[in-house]
């Protein structure tokens, strides 16, 4: 009974209670009964004769007067009981033993900001003000928390909700802060799912705490999918804005450079782009940009940028001195914060050694790659080095950048596998072909039918291309490629200029039978007749450019030039190019999104297991040690070393992360490791209330909660049709009441016009 | 009961038939001079006719004047001078003692009573009274005296109502009484079986009275303004009940009217005299009435 009452009443205590107002109806009817006045009557015999003949109508009025105050009664009761027939209608603390998990959305867009409030605030108070509804019903209520960011790990699990819990709550939600990661609901929603299944018998309610942008729920099927389920497992859903409106935003979206090129005194050109997410335009925007937190004498301006579009600007930092360096950039403050600054790790090196072997000893084109690279070691930052063919097999790799081979007869297999083993873990590798170049030996050995260092297969012997009948023909012509962006346009006057008059064709064979794109290589520039020239394909993580011509203007036999472009301005910018882009395969992310974790993967060997990181300095730096553990390597017993790993994963905080390993000889080994707000939580656009419903379907059981209003936590909406009913059940039944009691009643006018 | 009898002259009733008086001369002497005829004929000074002489006359009354000249037996006749008599019927049964007003049906009925005798007495008229419940519980003769007043009081005072009313044997003893033949006022709630109150009347029609019903009522008997639960205690040991007035009300005051209705029809067939008066109105109003219908009676039953 008990619980029947708390299902179906706001105010249940007041309606046991209240109940016993039903007797008082009756009480008073009896009391007037008994409680008499008496009076010495002559004219009984016409009195007895009233009462002879009214006595049943009189019977049955009186028994539906004492009806109608009864009835009366209850509808008052209901009334202040506040009934709800359908318990799933209310929103709050209506039943019992309910269970309220609440899904709280601490991605980084809800440390939007407006005045002093920020959306994630206004959702902690609404968890409190939820918490503290649900202590006025105790024993009656449980208690679940998920924060999204640790969905796996709910804050609190089925607690019932008491002054212990209520405690607790404000302890853990003042030191709980926004995440600036970009969290999926989904998750968060399936974890909710599954503590909401584990107690099937109750009733059951989901608060989606979150501030609904247009970009999470927009075409997010899963999310949809997961509250229908829900919903179908009568699941009272409830999704409570926390943002009045939508927001302006400014974000520094990018902050990006070829960093794995940066050398000692060599600017590098870094590039920022600004998005305005906003719907107005943003005009006079300064950005200022800071390395190792010294502010650095300028500000970039981007004069106007409109709303919604995104604009870049490229900037140079010169780096005085080796090693590591942070960069950030900074935005004057705006709705969201996060996004107005970016961070970006750069190790600069002294110079950047690149290795270039000539097949051809006697030749001289490493001498056209060199002095392109490199004319000078401070100007580029590039240190190559030439070396023989027998290098590759004595010398270990990884020190350079890329390697180029030039004009390469055969290779030993050892150096192969040297080359292979570089490329795979992310070096460059440039192929230029030449006179000695031997077709077989490399179809065969370097092909590897698609898996190898090459390409593709070569016809066995060069080709000419003819010469060119007029000049409106070009001999090279280059793709969309970033490696000729700087080329890109109508006008390339300097690319016009090449000639190319003997290549190494590919075999026609593979040109037909295999889509280029399909085998993973890319033609990225063809000659006059469309025989493809420049080619490049991926092998492990390191990319692989193949030029079928010479790297330089080798003479045939017939005394002319493979090509010219060695004589050519363009090939100074293709090459410098190639070297930036080849790098950034090599280097691993210039900057993470905030939230990822940081893996450590140690060789026992070199390292010690300690790790030393330090948290970003904008922020209070800390400094927090880790141990890493020895693998578990099944496979591997002897052969390979010890690897010793951990992952550090509190990484929430963007900004640059300096980590220190402890190598066995006591030196350390710094790294540093940026982690930016992610992009995608900049956009600030709120979803509306009816585009959630026509995501979510229309279903009855879902509520959308207005930010700012909590007026539902007390259960005030539920019920309202049913309180309206009861309103007028009351009106109509005082009125048929009081025309009732009018006509049991005595009325002297009557009286004396019956008198 | 104390003997103060005086309390139904009460100073207020005492004004008020004092002016009553006035006119109630002005009708009497109107009488006297031949407005207002006896409609009997009696032992008086005043010559009206003569008759021819039938057998059963009295002889005394044989002229032999006119015999010794005619050689005929005529007798006189005489107006009747003083000889209006008047018994006044007095209920005193207990159901009389109900009252909601300052004076109940008992106390206005003895008082309207009183007043009327006092009012006859005046014009030396000879006033009988007869107070009943049950039976006759007392009896004072028709006289004209001034002083009968002061026996007529107490015979109303010394009453102590307190049974039944049972009116036919009552009113069949006040018949074999009462043989001379006069008005005789009914003051009463009629709070009785109409069938022998009504055979009772006509009885005493027979016996060639004059009758006059004057109906006291008490207000609540006529409205029934009573509301709230009350328990109501029959006099006469009429019952009991326990109700809601309000709701009886209207069954009631159908009752009331019927019975009401059903005596003044009645009365109206049998030519008696009906007034209903409620305990709330002017004392005199009895007065008014009782002088009212001397009036109509110019249009003499005489024989």
């Amino acid at each position: 009974m008990e619980a029947w009452l708390t299902q179906h009443f706001v105010n249940s205590a007041l309606v046991s209670t209240g109940a016993l107002m039903i007797a008082a109806p009756i009480i008073i009817h009896l009391i007037n009964r008994f409680q008499y006045k008496r009076v010495q009557f002559a004219a009984m015999e016409f009195l007895l004769q009233s009462q002879q003949t009214n006595q049943r109508r009189v019977l049955i009025e009186q028994l539906l007067l004492l009806l109608l105050r009864i009835i009366l009664i209850i509808c008052l009761l209901l009334l202040i009981g506040r009934l709800i027939l359908d318990p799933n209608q209310m929103s709050m603390f209506h039943g019992a033993k309910s269970h309220h998990v609440i899904v709280l959305d601490d991605s980084g867009s809800m440390r939007n900001a407006w005045g002093e409030q920020t959306a994630f605030k206004e959702g902690l108070q609404v968890i409190r003000k939820i918490a503290s509804e649900g202590t006025n019903r105790p024993n009656t209520e449980k208690f679940s928390l998920i924060v999204l960011s640790r969905a796996d790990a709910p804050l609190f699990l089925q607690r019932d909700i008491n002054e212990e819990l209520i405690n607790e709550l404000d302890a853990k939600l003042s030191n709980l802060t926004c995440s600036h990661q970009s969290l999926d609901l989904n998750p968060g929603l399936e974890a909710a799912v599954d503590l909401l299944n584990e107690d099937r018998a109750i009733i059951k309610t989901l608060h989606l705490i979150s501030d609904f942008r247009k970009s999470d729920w927009q075409e997010k099927k899963g999310v949809a999918a997961t509250i229908e389920k829900l919903s179908n497992s009568d699941t009272a859903i409830n999704l409570i804005k926390t943002v009045p409106d939508s927001q302006s935003n400014l974000a520094i979206t990018e902050l990006s450079g070829a960093t794995e090129v940066a050398a000692v005194d060599v600017p590098l050109r870094l590039r920022i782009s600004l998005k305005n997410f906003g719907e107005q335009v943003a005009e006079d925007v300064r950005v200022s940009a800071f390395v190792d937190q010294n502010k650095l004498p300028m500000s970039i301006v981007f004069d106007k940028i409109e709303a919604g579009s995104e604009i870049s600007q490229d900037f140079d930092v010169v780096f005085n001195k080796p090693g590591l360096h942070q960069v950030n950039v900074s935005l004057t403050n705006d709705a969201l914060e996060g996004d107005n600054d970016r961070y970006m790790a750069i190790n600069v090196k002294p110079s950047n050694p690149v290795l270039i072997v000539d097949g051809n000893p006697s030749g001289n084109e490493w001498m056209y790659i060199q002095t392109a690279i490199a004319p000078d070691a401070f100007t580029t930052g590039f240190a190559p080095s030439v070396e023989n063919v027998d290098y590759l097999r004595r010398h270990p790799l990884n020190q350079f950048k890329n390697i180029y081979l030039l004009n390469i007869a055969e290779l030993p297999l050892d150096a192969i596998a040297a080359l292979e083993n570089f490329v795979s873990e992310g070096g460059g590798l440039i192929w230029f072909a030449g006179p000695s170049l031997q077709p077989l030996f490399y179809n065969e050995k370097l092909y590897k039918e698609g898996n190898g260092l090459f390409p593709a297969p070569l016809e066995i012997s060069p080709r000419e291309l003819p010469t060119r009948e007029s000049n409106t023909t070009v001999d090279l012509n280059v793709s969309d490629h970033p490696l000729f962006s700087v080329f890109a346009g109508q006008d390339n006057p300097l690319i016009e200029a090449v000639t190319i008059s003997r290549y190494f064709p590919i075999s026609e064979q593979w040109l037909q039978t295999k889509a280029d794109k399909a085998s993973g290589v890319n033609v990225i520039a063809t000659l006059r007749n469309q025989a493809p020239l420049i080619l490049e394909h991926r092998l492990g993580k390191g990319r692989i450019i193949t030029c079928l011509t010479s790297a330089g203007p080798v003479m045939t036999n017939e005394g002319e030039p493979w090509n010219s472009w060695a004589l050519n301005p363009s090939y100074i910018v293709f090459q410098l190019e190639l070297q930036k882009y080849l790098v950034q395969s090599r280097s691993h992310e210039q900057a993470e999104i905030a939230g990822a974790p940081i893996p450590f993967s140690l060789d026992a060997s070199l390292f010690a297991d300690e790790i030393e990181i330090q948290t970003p300095v904008t922020q209070g730096g800390r400094t927090i040690r880790l141990k890493a553990t020895p693998a578990q390597q099944p496979d591997q017993t002897d052969s390979s070393t010890l690897q010793l790993v951990t992952v550090y994963r509190d990484t929430d905080q963007p900004g640059v992360y300096t980590v220190q390993l402890k190598r066995q000889d006591q030196t350390i080994e710094p790294r540093m490791y940026a982690f930016n707000f992610p992009v995608s939580e900049s956009n600030l656009e709120l979803a509306t209330t009816d585009e959630l419903m026509q995501e979510l379907g229309n279903s009855k059981q879902i509520q959308i909660q207005e930010p700012g209003e909590f007026q539902w936590i007390q259960g005030q909406e539920a019920g309202r049709e049913i309180t309206n009913a009861l309103l007028l059940i009351l009106f109509i039944l005082l009125v048929c009441e009081q025309l009732l009691a009018y006509r049991l009643s005595y009325h002297p006018k009557t009286a004396g016009a019956a008198a | 009961m104390t003997q103060d009898y005086r309390k139904y002259l009460l100073p207020e009733a005492i004004s008020r038939i004092s002016r009553l008086e006035i006119r109630a001369r002005s009708i009497v002497e109107g009488f006297l001079s031949g407005l207002h005829r006896s409609p009997f004929f009696g032992q008086s000074v005043e010559f009206a006719q003569h008759r021819e002489y039938t057998p059963g006359d009295d002889v005394r009354n044989i002229d032999w004047k006119v015999w010794s000249k005619t050689d005929k037996y005529y007798i006189k006749q005489y107006e009747e001078d003083t000889n209006l008599r008047t018994t006044l019927l007095v209920d005193v049964s207990e159901s009389m003692q109900f009252g909601t007003g300052p004076l109940n049906k008992y106390e206005y009925g003895c008082t309207a009573a009183a007043a009327l005798a006092y009012l006859l007495l005046k014009q030396q008229d000879a006033v009988g009274m007869v107070t009943f419940d049950d039976g006759i519980r007392s009896r004072v003769p028709a006289l004209s005296k001034r002083n009968h007043l002061n026996s007529l009081l107490t015979a109303l005072a010394a009453e102590k109502p307190a049974k039944k009313t049972d009116i036919y044997d009552v009113l069949k003893e006040v018949a074999e009484t009462r043989s001379q033949k006069g008005t005789i006022i009914l003051i009463s709630d009629l709070f009785v079986n109409r069938e022998s109150l009504f055979k009772g009347l006509r009885l005493l029609q027979y016996r060639g009275h004059d009758l006059m019903l004057l109906h006291i009522l008490d207000d609540q008997e006529l409205d029934f303004d009573y509301s709230g639960t009350t328990r109501f205690e029959g006099m006469e040991q009429a019952g009991e009940l326990v109700c809601d007035p309000r709701s009886l009300r209207e069954g009631y005051l159908k009752a009331m009217h019927e019975f009401l209705n059903e005596i003044r029809r009645r009365c109206a067939s049998n030519k008696f005299d009906y007034q209903t008066i409620r305990t709330s109105e002017y004392l005199d109003a009895a007065l008014s009435h009782y002088l009212n219908h001397r009036i109509g009676m110019q249009q003499s039953i005489r024989q």
